[in-house]
C-alpha cells in the first residue's frame, strides 16, 4: 500500500505549498482543508501522475 | 491521487503570531484591548495594536511595530515608513507569515492526528524555505 504523504513547503514570502501523495480521491479534499487552515487558495491542481493514471485506466477499459 | 495547492497565509491566531515572533527573536507584548504604539521620540502614537514589538528590540531610531486585530478576526501589521525603509518591510512580513504558518501547521496537524515526519530548511536566494513532512494514519 502506498504511503500517504503530506509535504508542506513554507516559502519566505509567506505563501505555502501543500503536496499530497498517495491519497484516495475522496479524502484529498479533507486533507487539503486540514492543512490550509482557512488560508486563501492561490492555485490548486492535480499532479501529472493523476492524469497519467487516468489515461492508463481509460486505455485499459478501452481494451476490454 | 496526487494533488497540489498553493495558499497565502492569513494570520488569525494570536498565540501562533506571538510564538512566530518569538521564533524570529522578538518578545511581543499582548494587549487584549489594544495598546498604544510608542514612536522613536518615546511618545505614544495615535496607532494602537493588540500585539506589540517594542522599539527597543528593533532599533534606537525605530517605532514600535504592532499587529492589530481587524473586525474580520485577522491581524494586520502597523509599520512606520522609517521601519519599512530599514528592512521591516513586506519581505520581513513574509518571514513572519512563514514562521506563523509553521506554528499553525505543526499544531493543527498534531491535533488532527497526522504524524510529523521531519523538518528541512533549504536556503534559497529569496531566503530560507521550510519543508515539513507528515503522514496520515
Amino acid at each position: 500500500m502506498q504511503q500517504k504523504l503530506i509535504t508542506v513547503t513554507l516559502e519566505p514570502d509567506g505563501t505555502s505549498k501543500i503536496d499530497l501523495e498517495g491519497f484516495a480521491d475522496s479524502t484529498c479534499g479533507k486533507v487539503m482543508d486540514d492543512f490550509r487552515s482557512g488560508d486563501r487558495v492561490l492555485s490548486e491542481r492535480r499532479k501529472p501522475e493523476y492524469y497519467n493514471k487516468s489515461r492508463g485506466q481509460q486505455a485499459q477499459q478501452g481494451n476490454q | 491521487m496526487s494533488k497540489y495547492s498553493e495558499t497565502s497565509t492569513t494570520v488569525r491566531n494570536q498565540a501562533y503570531l506571538v510564538a512566530a515572533l518569538g521564533e524570529l527573536g522578538y518578545k511581543a507584548e499582548i494587549h487584549a484591548d489594544g495598546g498604544a504604539l510608542v514612536g522613536y521620540e518615546g511618545r505614544d502614537r495615535p496607532e494602537r495594536a493588540h500585539v506589540i514589538i517594542r522599539r527597543v528590540q528593533i532599533g534606537s531610531a525605530s517605532n514600535d511595530i504592532g499587529f492589530v486585530r481587524k473586525p474580520d478576526g485577522t491581524f494586520g501589521a502597523v509599520l512606520s515608513e522609517y521601519d519599512r525603509a530599514i528592512g521591516f518591510d513586506e519581505k520581513w512580513l513574509g518571514r513572519v507569515h512563514q514562521a506563523y504558518k509553521e506554528q499553525q501547521t505543526l499544531s493543527d496537524a498534531k491535533a488532527k492526528g497526522y504524524v510529523f515526519r521531519g523538518r528541512e530548511v533549504v536556503q534559497t536566494p529569496e531566503g530560507p524555505q521550510i519543508r515539513l513532512q507528515f503522514t496520515a494514519r
